[in-house]
């Protein structure tokens, strides 16, 4: 297996589409191969080795690195199929768009449109799991079909929008417009946001063991052990003291939930 | 243990005895068949040992009841998906279009319907691995006629691997079961024939090789309390039966059938074994017949024998003498 790291060497003025750095098409390939994957950065294209130094290193598992601020990154770690991507800051528009397995880490912050459609595809992310460190902005899983997506921080207006399946756990603030339109899947949150309850059930304290399943632990090649602790404690507490459910969108006969405590506070 | 019909023992070693005990010079017959494993848990003890009842209840032969079913072990909560204590279950038939009818319709009705129980697969891998496949939530998500719930879940804490749960709506809140469980490769039909001179005798020597046999990972004796008395041989006067009393071994019938009992012999029980591999088989085997010679040597056990078919139906020959080497 092999081990990628690049290092921001500094950050272009223009937005990149960060969408061509795809560790499912590097397999075999040498440094110098990879860094002339060509990047969009405004409207000219820019070699990933002119953005970046690059390691190459062979490892147990699949993995890559990119350290540095990305914020003005778009589609990180869009169609990310297997493996670990860490990135050790904040990272732009439309992270793990598409994303159908393995496992996305931001340590930072994420923009808008987290795990949501790319391109003109009709659905979000079908699988693996995007855990963002800090805060993701607007439409986080929209239209996601499947997968698993944590967010230590806040998200912002229409998180789980237009939801298909999967699940979203947020230890931070989540707006009283999300789960507009949902259709199923989960949205745990730490409260309840203030949904209207012409389009969501009241709030009905459920007995299931299902949260139980879930390992939420960090992949154990990433070391940041305590990038979780917001969402790992939420999930405790739910697991451990009960949860409560509100169901809908039923603008569109949806059956989605959103998910909260029963309102305790122990800690773990 | 051999795995071959062909190279059947030379039965002219008699001479094994443990504790005083006779090894008879034979082997068990044993044979192919589809296997799985299912986890349920419950939130305490009673609703747990209520479901593993009901669904191991009349599943002692796949003669009559199409499958053979058990408690494997009880876990605790390190070694269940939900944390809460479980029982491992493993379920043998001679097909597996046979276990994807039996499996489904037993969690069905006898876990689904208990209260605070789930259910999961117990072998875990998914179609990659093990493509054969053992339908549990796939069917019974039809109950919550609409209102269930697909839950994929990225990682759990046994694997990384996603697995598919469903969660149904009941009465006391949710039943959540694994969509389905995959099907393997066992073997059913290991077994040895306790002899002694009383029905006290053996029935010691019995349950203290069940005790025992009870340690072992991967097997399962489906029979009540994992003794039989009813021991069969193949075929019957009546053309209606594929098996009938094994009337070698019945001591009522000495001096009348070609019998296989001295006159000293007055009881007969029998282990019969199904387990996950050959060697796990062969491992509880070996476990049994020293409890129950270290049990009852001195109380009235005196023979331990095997029963087979001369080695013409079955794949799996466990010889006694090799199995306790």
């Amino acid at each position: 297996m092999t081990a990628w790291t690049l290092r921001l060497k500094s950050s272009p003025d223009q937005r990149v589409d960060a969408s061509p750095i795809q560790l499912a098409l590097w397999n075999g390939q040498t440094v110098t191969e990879v860094a002339q994957t060509e990047l969009n950065v405004g409207r000219q294209k820019v070699c990933l080795g002119d953005l970046f130094s690059l390691t190459r290193t062979d490892c147990e598992d699949v993995r890559l690195v990119i350290e540095g601020d990305l914020s003005g990154f778009d589609r990180i770690g869009e169609r990310h199929s297997r493996g670990l991507f860490r990135v050790t800051g904040a990272v732009g528009h439309h992270a793990g768009g598409s994303m159908s397995g393995g496992c996305l880490l931001i340590q930072g912050d994420a923009g808008n449109h987290l795990g949501a459609p790319c391109g003109a595809a009709r659905l979000g992310m079908r699988g693996g799991r995007i855990i963002v460190g800090g805060s993701a902005g607007d439409y986080a899983g929209h239209r996601m079909r499947r997968g698993e997506i944590l967010v230590e921080g806040d998200v912002g207006r229409f998180a789980a929008s237009q939801m298909v399946a999967g699940t979203i756990v947020v230890a931070g603030e989540v707006s009283s417009d999300a789960a507009t339109a949902m259709r199923r899947g989960t949205l745990i949150a730490a409260k309840f946001p203030d949904l209207p309850t012409s389009r969501f059930s009241v709030p009905v304290p459920i007995r299931s063991v299902f949260p139980s399943l879930y390992d939420f632990s960090l992949p154990t090649s990433a070391p940041v052990p305590s990038q979780l602790k917001g969402v790992q404690q939420l999930m405790h507490q739910i697991v451990n003291f009960g949860f409560q459910s509100r169901r809908g969108d039923m603008a569109v006969n949806g059956k989605g939930e959103i998910l909260t405590t029963l309102g305790r506070t122990e800690t773990p | 243990m051999n795995d071959s019909s062909s190279d059947l023992p030379a039965d002219t070693d008699k001479t094994l005895r443990i504790n005083g005990v006779e090894i008879d010079a034979t082997f068990a017959e044993a044979f192919d068949m589809k296997a799985t494993r299912i986890i349920v848990t419950a939130d305490d003890r009673t609703w747990l040992a209520d479901a593993a009842a009901a669904m191991t209840g009349f599943a002692s032969s796949v003669i009559a009841c199409g499958v053979e079913m058990g408690v494997e072990r009880w876990l605790d909560g390190s070694e269940t998906p939900d944390g809460r204590e479980g029982v491992a279950i493993l379920a043998f038939a001679v097909s597996g279009s046979e276990l994807e009818k039996q499996i489904p319709r037993r969690a069905g009705q006898c876990v689904l319907t208990c209260p605070t129980t789930a259910l999961y697969a117990g072998i875990l891998g998914d179609r990659s691995v093990y493509p054969k496949r053992v339908p549990l939530g796939k069917t019974l998500r039809y109950f919550g006629d609409g209102h269930q719930i697909a839950k994929v879940i990225a990682s759990t804490k046994e694997t990384n691997s996603p697995r598919r749960f469903w969660r149904v709506p009941v009465m006391d809140g949710e039943f959540v079961c694994e969509h389905d469980v995959p099907r393997v490769d066992g073997v059913g039909g290991g077994n040895f024939i306790l002899l002694g001179d009383s029905i006290a005798a053996v029935t010691k020597a019995c349950r203290a090789a069940i005790a025992a046999m009870n340690e072992s990972c991967g097997i399962i004796t489906p029979f009540p309390g994992g003794v039989t008395r009813s021991g069969s041989k193949v075929g019957s006067k009546y053309k209606s039966l594929f098996a009938s009393t094994n009337d070698a071994y019945c001591p009522t019938l000495k001096h009348v059938v070609d019998s296989t009992l001295d006159d000293r012999t007055q009881a007969v029980l029998e282990i019969v074994i199904d387990g996950m591999t050959p060697d796990e088989v062969a491992d509880s085997m070996r476990v049994g017949i020293h409890a129950a010679c270290d049990a009852a040597a001195d109380d009235g056990l005196h023979r331990i024998s095997a029963g087979n078919y001369g080695g013409k139906l079955g794949r799996h020959h466990f010889h006694l003498h090799e199995v306790l080497a």
